[in-house]
């Protein structure tokens, strides 16, 4: 039985599309695209629940195949002792699995023989409307633009013949209308809608993810054609059910798609080279249950190398440092600042590159951009102005990029016109051709160039940020709140060095649709150095200085802020705003330049083993080639094998080679004794390296799936998103070049460790209040290993928030014992 | 309608929810003919969860907030519909009381 179509029912219906779109994570046009869990919103159903449920939808298999295993065991990523230890914590009541049966009831969905056929049709109208190529646009909303073209489409025809085309023409005319008719000529009742809104998103699961961000989580005022998930699925299941109705005239045929990808290849409690042991308790598994297993033993295997580091004795404390520099807590920075505290007398920090300032900025003659994690939404508004006697040269910089942007406006307004591009290939063929080639053979040569040529058309202006209270409308009390809270949250509030780098970071490449991936997640997909400069503006002012000496935070006049950028793909430091810098502070400056410099040198040369083993000659100079290279696949490896997210001072963690696996928090338990920080440590920085490390996680586990698929055939849709080949499906998450060497997965898939130093009691306290924390770590999405203090022995929370004691495994790598400070967590 | 100061009856429905709920419930509104919402971020107070801070710095989407919409009373039941059916997978507080406005055709 159904109801008539009032609001009532359509409230209904949007409710129970909400509660379908949980299956789908949202994905960010490519511009801000940021690493997210794919099942954030099926997080409160538990980690296991969840890959339960990307099998009923997708046909995924969301833990590590019998095939990856067999690699890790073989290069002793994982031993049979782990197995063995693993597999008695998957069978413990308190640290089993969470979820139930009947949490998953609802979660499936159904695919129809017509699902190619139809996703043709619906990615091809979701294409155009993107590309502001239906009528209406940009301002009508995806169903009635596709209402007003699909009754004279000839692939609607093609499909479902001239009536089923007129049956379209014919539906109603507001979206949530069409919905409530399709469903009633499905006969479905409320019970039904919500697995048909299922089967609908998890047909085209990479439109509805965009469609997901856009109602989901897009800033209110978002430029651009909005593709909403009630049009979405209106117009998908618009075509479903004229097919399927077609198909009622003649014997249907259904298949489920959960029977489509269940043929693994290994049993995973058949693998070979295991001990006797570790055959034996998995032998006592079933299926499912010892893949998890297998994921737990990967997992413990890093725990017990990393806690074994992680000793009671502090390293690297600096009491009278040169310089503190404040990096992202992003993995990448570990390499960097391992690199530079061992070239001088430097004390570094880890914090959210945003480095708390939730800003909307306006660069000097660009538009607004957001700077913030996608968590937040913009509360400050800072611009760019030209320095104080440098407005003529701001003046000639405008100017120049002007010029550059409209001659490249008018290049590609010409590769996209009809014929245009053959006369244009015909007119600049000769200028251009001598360019691509020194382009292809020479990139790093020409991207130099190019950079010269730029900074001759546009020279370089000295600019500052504005921190002024006028313009910001942030009063002195508000900017000192923000720079207190910094602060407090990093763990600096005394001893401030003469000069403070705040450093963000950023990655050059070229012809990467991906691009945003690389750049700062805190950042919202951006560049880091904006907000660096923001947050050093602020923190330079004297009334906020005063206000911070109120609180007790009293940074010495002979202090300094310097914003910097990282860009981690050359290993390359710019550091801004120079003409700001007091004298007094120059040769230290440039002292810490010129260690910069030799540390990225040694960084470089360290990652560059990861990107090319069998590389000779100079570091530095291929790793600028892969940077500037159009035609390389893997500029960067990005934040692939990262583990775990470790929050506490410095000193727990100084010396030691952690392989840039480890997103590091700075944290100083003495001066929060109330929690505040490390709340909000937990709540969000913890949130994005989790979102960060869970995409990482899927694309690798079910690369089908997960996937952005290969590089070397995306084509970019409407500026958006990729496909591979020429239409279909957008691609969710990350390419397989971030993820893969070859066939091998370079990316190890693990759950996200978080280790904290501070008092456990605290911890608790942070997490019964916050649902969020109980969810990640209740549910397995996120593992937690805490200490006291340095000196007390490392304790795991089992998922029923009770605490065991780290029993370190006689093959582990031992304590820190202060005889060494160079020793690394290990690979394979 | 108030005789001394001209007051028009209506019903106000206030939603406490999830930071990362809000667009969906905003939609809801939306679909019963609201045409404005007020929304209270990182609100604080004691629930079935325990007590809410409201503190979460960094993070908009994962603190509470409290939605109000005035409606007229003849719409309400098709909201509290859909409310209902919403707050049935999730964790959250619906109030619904009697309100009176001045400017009604703020409110239609």
């Amino acid at each position: 039985m159904t109801d008539t179509a009032t609001p009532t029912r359509h409230a209904r219906l949007l409710v129970e599309l909400d509660e379908a779109a949980r299956v789908i994570g949202p994905l960010w046009p490519l511009g801000t695209f940021i690493a997210v869990n794919p099942f954030w919103d099926l997080r409160q159903l538990g980690f296991e629940a969840a890959v339960s449920v990307a099998r009923m939808v997708f046909g995924a298999n969301g833990l590590p195949s019998p095939d990856y295993v067999v690699d890790a065991l073989g290069s002793g990523r994982v031993t049979s002792a782990d197995v063995v230890r693993a597999v008695v914590e998957a069978t413990d009541g308190a640290a089993g699995p969470a979820g139930s049966p009947d949490a998953l009831a609802g979660w499936s969905a159904t695919q129809y023989e017509s699902a190619a056929d139809v996703n043709r049709q619906v990615a091809k109208f979701c294409a155009a409307f993107l590309s502001a190529k239906l009528p209406g646009a940009p301002d009508a909303a995806f169903y009635p633009s596709w209402h007003a073209m699909v009754r004279v489409d000839p692939g609607a025809r093609a499909l479902l013949g001239r009536y089923g085309r007129a049956r379209l023409a014919d539906l109603p005319d507001r979206a949530e209308d069409a919905i409530a008719w399709c469903l009633d000529e499905l006969g479905l009742d409320r019970d039904g809608w919500r697995a048909e809104f299922v089967t609908q998103l998890a047909a085209l699961p990479g439109w509805a993810a965009h469609a997901k961000w856009r109602s989901r989580w897009a800033p209110p005022g978002t430029p651009g054609p909005a593709l909403e998930l009630v049009d979405f699925v209106a117009v998908r299941l618009a075509y479903d059910t004229t097919w399927r109705r077609r198909q009622a005239e003649r014997p249907a045929s259904l298949q489920s798609r959960t029977s489509t990808r269940n043929g693994a290849v290994h049993d995973p409690r058949s693998v070979p080279g295991l001990s006797h042991a570790a055959r034996a308790s998995l032998a006592s598994l079933d299926r499912d249950r010892a893949s998890s297993a297998w994921l737990l033993a990967l997992e413990h295997h890093y725990r017990d190398e990393l806690l074994g580091l992680l000793g009671p004795l502090a390293f690297g404390a600096v009491p009278d440092p040169d310089a503190q520099v404040v990096f992202c807590i992003d993995a990448r920075s570990e390499g960097i600042r391992r690199h530079l505290e061992s070239a001088g007398t430097y004390e570094t920090f880890g914090f959210a590159g945003f480095f708390g300032l939730p800003l909307r900025y306006t660069a000097l003659g660009a538009e607004p951009v957001d700077l913030l994690p996608v968590l937040l939404s913009p509360t400050v508004v800072m611009e760019e102005r030209a320095g104080v006697g440098h407005q003529d040269a701001a003046r000639r910089r405008l100017a120049g990029e002007q010029v550059r942007s409209q001659g490249s406006h008018a290049f590609d307004q010409t590769r996209e016109n009809g014929i245009a591009p053959f006369m244009l290939a015909e007119a600049g063929g000769f200028v251009a051709a001598p360019l691509l080639a020194a382009r292809t053979l020479r990139p790093a040569r020409f991207a130099r160039v190019r950079g010269r040529l730029s900074a001759l058309i546009a020279p370089a202006a000295p600019t500052q940020v504005d921190a002024d209270p006028d313009s910001t409308r942030l009063t002195d009390e508000e900017q000192a709140l923000f720079a207190e809270t910094a602060l407090t949250t990093m763990g600096l509030t005394h001893g401030f060095a003469p000069l403070v780098v705040l450093c963000g970071h950023g990655s050059t490449t070229e012809n990467n649709p991906h691009a945003a991936s690389l750049d700062c997640g805190a950042c919202g997909g951006n560049r880091g150095a904006d907000s660096a400069r923001a947050a050093c503006a602020i923190l330079n002012r004297t009334p906020v200085r005063d206000l911070l000496a109120e609180r007790g935070i009293a940074i010495p006049g002979s202090t300094h802020f310097v914003a910097a950028e990282h860009d981690t793909a050359t290993d390359t430091f710019s550091f801004f705003d120079l003409h700001l810098v007091p004298e007094q502070h120059l040769e230290a400056l440039a002292r810490l330049r010129d260690d910069l410099a030799h540390s990225g040198a040694a960084l470089a040369a360290e990652r560059l083993g990861d990107l090319d083993p069998s590389a000779d000659g100079d570091p530095v100079e291929a790793v600028r080639h892969r940077s500037a290279d159009w035609a390389e696949l893997q500029p960067e490896w990005g934040l692939a094998r990262n583990a775990s997210f470790i929050v506490g001072p410095r000193t727990m963690t100084a010396g030691i080679d952690l392989r840039r696996r480890s997103f590091l928090h700075s944290y100083d338990p003495e001066i929060d004794p109330a929690g505040t920080a490390l709340e909000t440590i937990l709540t969000a920085p913890m949130v994005v390296a989790h979102w960060i490390n869970m995409q990482y996680y899927f694309s690798t586990v079910d690369p089908d799936v997960f996937a952005a698929g290969d590089k070397t055939v995306h084509n970019i849709v409407a500026g958006i998103g990729v496909t591979e080949g020429v239409g279909g499906d957008l691609k969710v998450g990350l390419p397989l070049q971030s993820l893969f060497a070859e066939e091998r997965a370079f990316h190890e898939p693990l759950r996200l460790l978080t280790v904290v130093e501070a008092p456990i009691t605290r911890i608790e306290e942070i997490i019964a209040r916050n649902p969020v924390l109980r969810d990640l770590f209740g549910g397995q999405w996120v593992h937690l290993a805490a200490r006291d203090t340095r000196s007390a022995p490392w304790m795991l929370r089992r998922i029923d928030g009770t605490w065991m004691p780290w029993d370190p495994p006689a093959t582990a790598t031992p304590l820190n014992d202060g005889t060494t400070n160079e020793k690394e967590v290990h690979h394979g | 309608m108030d005789d001394e100061w001209q007051l028009t009856a209506m019903t106000k429905i206030e939603v406490v929810v999830g930071g990362e709920e809000s667009t969906a419930v905003a939609a809801l509104f939306a679909e019963v003919g609201a045409t404005g919402f007020t929304a209270v971020s990182n609100v604080s107070g004691l629930g079935h969860d325990g007590y809410h801070q409201g503190r979460l710095l960094f993070n908009d989407r994962n603190g509470l907030v409290l939605l109000m919409v005035v409606l007229p009373s003849d719409r309400v039941a098709d909201l509290l519909d859909g409310l209902r059916a919403f707050l049935a997978s999730r964790p959250g507080v619906l109030m619904v009381s009697d309100t009176s406005v001045s400017r009604p055709e703020y409110f239609q």
